[in-house]
């Protein structure tokens, strides 16, 4: 039984048209002139207890939108959404009791308070234990380190440390599924991969299932093995990221550093995509040959001192396929003249 | 939602409160030298003419006085936090409501439970004491039950209205103007009901019933005749109150469940 099914959501914004002025306003009240915003576009898939999963899109997917349906914040316009095996909208209160939810953006904290008043005050509002607080508040203090900062107020924080501790509120009441609206947005490269190896120990130990939206490419290849994305509303890949990357051509980046410059160097199959003197770096896509017969080969004709061989990393792979959604797109609307065209 | 987590709240509030403690009383100084101007001002006025519709000065500071203290004791259960409802739902920190195994509106009306109306209470209920002795009323059992009542009920309707505005944030986003309609229509409530013409009577009565606040129930306590209507229908006063309640918190929850299922 998956522990969250979505299948077939859409969700339409209705954006009443506002005017300005004290006059306006009142009109506004009474207009019934509105615009739709689809949001997100008959979306499909389920989520197995424990897994990791990374929702990732870019700026109006609606990532943020389908997080919200899932908490039972907002009503699918259509379809289904599960989650422990209740309509979240209508189990709100009950669900919310075995969910963790994190905003990246919009705290939930006290902020004159010491951390420690807000902690307590989730524990009596979630009625978690003494004990399950105790042993709960335990493991995040020690893997995110809070104890530095735990009795400061939030406002004396850096944003860094606010994030981890309200990462850790949202752990104390023992929640099924954790979910984080880019959890890491914002943060200096040590608060990042602070965050990421508590979450991926949070999915590891305690089997907490873990649906994060993001950004950021690293969060997905360090904590998500399953990734969703989604584009304009609809969801255009799921699967794995090794997956993805077989699926969008299995391109490997070639650096050579040679005994002295070569000038420049013809080889088919491979692309010269950056010079630096003596070394450069070249893109192999992979068509029968394996690279290390390229490599040798050159390797014939010029003394070679050092190969190294890279997989692109997630990020250009995932620009590769934005970039082919927009190219497709961009098609099937200049296709759209011509075929009017054809039917007059 | 429970009466400990509500104490719980209020702790955290005033441990907040107390973090910028010279700014908060400075505040409630200042409010009760504004709200002492007010009466000031009403006193000079009834020096010039003796009495307002046939009552005098220390039966209009009672009613004054019943009219902020409900006040006070409705608005800090619900004006900033209705006012600053649209802005919550704009940017969207009213989701964090929703997450939260509780009732979303005792949540919130708890969660922005407002110390600073302790500067109403004090001036207000002052003054109430100081008319009540002035007037030299009959405390009769009834007579104190019905002013507890009909304190109560005025709480509520203040509550109540403020919390049918912030409603209208869910639907409209914008709700601004309509407290400055309620400000500017509260402003009546400071005089007999009398004074006014038969629209601002009906008014404030039916459409915004704020007379019911201070008007009727110090009418029946203090026996003015009131357009001939009969004395058991003084029991009205303590029920529009929770009537009205009733009804803002039904169209708040309704508002809720339009955000919903319409989004922000």
């Amino acid at each position: 039984m998956s522990i969250i099914s979505v299948s077939g959501v859409t969700k339409i914004y209705r954006q009443y048209r506002r005017f300005p002025g004290i006059i306006g306003s009142v009109r506004s009240l009474f207009t019934r002139q509105y615009s739709e915003e689809i949001a997100v576009k008959d979306i499909t898939f389920s989520i197995e207890k424990g897994e990791a999963v990374g929702y990732l899109g870019p700026n109006g997917a609606g990532k943020s939108t389908m997080i919200k349906m899932m908490t039972g914040i907002l009503l699918p316009s259509a379809g289904e959404v599960r989650v422990l095996n209740e309509i979240p909208h209508k189990a709100r209160k009950n669900n919310s009791q075995h969910l963790g939810v994190v905003f990246g953006q919009r705290s939930q904290l006290w902020w004159d308070l010491p951390v420690t008043d807000s902690f307590e005050l989730h524990k009596y509002i979630y009625k978690i234990s003494d004990e399950s607080y105790r042993k709960n508040l335990g493991f995040c203090t020690e893997l995110l380190s809070l104890s530095d900062f735990i009795n400061k107020p939030v406002r004396q924080l850096s944003l860094g440390q606010r994030m981890r501790v309200e990462i850790a509120m949202a752990l104390l009441h023992e929640p099924e599924i954790l979910f984080l609206d880019e959890p890491t947005i914002g943060l200096d490269v040590m608060a990042k991969d602070q965050i990421r190896q508590f979450l991926r120990a949070v999915n590891q130990e305690k089997k907490t299932t873990i649906l994060l939206t993001t950004h950021d490419m690293k969060d997905i290849e360090e904590i998500c093995p399953r990734m969703i994305i989604v584009n304009k509303g609809s969801l255009v890949y799921d699967g794995s990221v090794a997956a993805l990357r077989s699926k969008l051509g299995d391109e490997r980046r070639v650096v050579i550093e040679f005994a002295q410059d070569p000038g420049s160097i013809e080889i088919s199959g491979l692309t010269l995509i950056k010079e630096e003197g003596s070394r450069k770096t070249f893109l192999f896509t992979r068509n029968g040959t394996t690279v290390f017969d390229y490599v040798s080969r050159i390797a014939e004709k010029y003394p070679i001192e050092d190969v190294s061989i890279e997989d692109v990393d997630i990020e250009s792979i995932i620009r590769r396929l934005y970039k082919q959604l927009a190219a497709e797109d961009e098609e099937s609307q200049g296709r759209q003249p011509i075929l009017v065209g054809g039917a007059n | 939602m429970t009466l400990p987590l509500f104490f719980k709240l209020v702790r955290l509030l005033m441990k907040e409160r107390m973090e910028y403690r010279a700014d908060f009383l400075l505040s409630i100084f200042a409010q009760i030298i504004a709200y002492g101007g007010d009466y000031i001002v009403i006193w000079m006025f009834i020096q010039r003419f003796d009495t307002i519709a046939g009552w005098n000065w220390p039966e209009i500071a009672f009613l004054y006085s019943i009219g902020l203290f409900t006040y006070a004791l409705g608005a800090s259960f619900s004006f900033v936090q209705m006012r600053d409802l649209e802005e919550q739902v704009k940017n969207g920190t009213f989701d964090s409501l929703l997450i939260k195994p509780v009732n979303p509106y005792l949540f919130l009306i708890s969660r922005g439970f407002n110390l600073g109306y302790i500067a109403h209470i004090l001036i207000s209920a002052s003054v109430m004491i100081w008319a009540i002795i002035q007037l030299d009323l009959k405390w009769t059992l009834i007579n104190v039950l019905y002013l507890i009542l009909s304190v109560i009920s005025g709480a509520l309707i203040n509550a109540g209205i403020m919390t049918l505005i912030g409603s209208v944030s869910f639907v409209w986003v914008r709700s601004g103007f309509l407290f400055n309609l309620f400000f500017r229509l509260k402003e009546f409530i400071s005089f007999p009901l009398p004074v006014f013409g038969a629209l601002i009577q009906i008014l404030l009565t039916i459409v915004m019933p704020l007379a019911f606040v201070n008007y009727y129930p110090a009418a029946f306590l203090l026996s003015k005749d009131i357009l001939g209507l009969p004395t058991w229908s003084m029991w009205f006063v303590p029920v529009v109150g929770p009537f009205c309640y009733w009804v803002a918190y039904r169209a708040w929850m309704g508002g809720v469940n339009k955000y919903q299922s319409a989004g922000g």
